[in-house]
């Protein structure tokens, strides 16, 4: 009796030890968390790569960098169409700003006014 | 006031330059606004943050705010974690560097560096609107 007692107690460790490694727990706190959690470590790349432009203080903005890639590339055939909206926009502009009005003033992207505006007031901030 | 005595009435542009130099928090508020600016939401937040509008470092709060001014929080969660506007904001930092920023707001009028006090600005944006 003993010994019958005995297995099966060893079969209840077994089975229980078992259950704890299932391959696909069901959703928790913290799995539900994990994208969360992603998102974090990809902010914090994101600041350590700032970290490192600072670290270097390149003094050839990536702008011109860009272009000066985009400068050395083989030039495909534009059609004349393309060719003719390409002289129409400025060089330096890689993603078109959206836009639109802000407090009843011209804005685009993080700029407010008119282009053709005489003075440019520049200002390089952070926001905290 | 510098925005509706010259910006508004067309005598002079003004441009924000992402220099974050004040650690994390501030790469995180850049790359947040230039993650709103994709979809046309620069102006609205930029303005929230310059309030020191502490939730906006909240996953929460942010997307109360994302959601608030009418953009797609999930497009704006996308840019946030794929780093698509890290090359802009890198951009501006490096050029901020190469002309000599070292602390915000540093601002210039023209080209030419001058103090961030309203009373500096004006004065720098009347001389150029009154130079030969």
């Amino acid at each position: 009796m003993r010994g019958l007692v005995a297995a099966l107690v060893a079969l209840a460790v077994f089975l229980a030890a078992c259950g704890s490694e299932s391959p696909a727990p069901a959703p928790t706190e913290t799995s539900e968390r994990a994208p969360r959690a992603e998102t974090v470590v990809q902010q914090q790349q994101q600041a350590q790569q700032i970290q490192a432009v600072k670290q270097q203080a390149d003094p050839q903005p990536i702008r011109q960098q860009e272009q000066q890639a985009v400068a050395d590339q083989p030039a495909a055939e534009p059609s004349a169409e393309a060719q003719s909206e390409a002289d129409d926009e400025p060089a330096d502009i890689l993603v078109p700003s959206i836009v639109g009005t802000h407090k009843g003033v011209r804005s685009e992207g993080a700029s407010l006014g008119l282009v053709e505006a005489p003075v440019l007031i520049e200002h390089f901030g952070d926001f905290t | 006031m510098l925005i509706e005595q010259f910006v508004a009435t067309g005598q002079a542009r003004y441009e924000y330059r992402y220099m974050p130099v004040l650690g994390d928090p501030a790469v995180y508020a850049a790359v947040a606004v230039a993650c709103a600016d994709e979809q046309g939401g620069f102006w609205p937040l930029h303005d929230r943050f310059m309030l020191a509008d502490e939730t906006l470092f909240s996953e929460a709060g942010l997307r109360r705010q994302i959601e608030f001014e009418g953009l797609d929080y999930d497009i704006f969660q996308q840019c946030m974690t794929d780093g698509a506007t890290l090359p802009l904001i890198q951009a501006s930092y490096g050029e901020g560097v190469e002309r000599g920023v070292q602390g915000t707001p540093t601002i210039f009028v023209n080209g030419v560096r001058v103090d961030h006090s309203y009373d500096a600005i004006a004065d720098a944006v009347e001389r150029a609107l009154n130079a030969p």
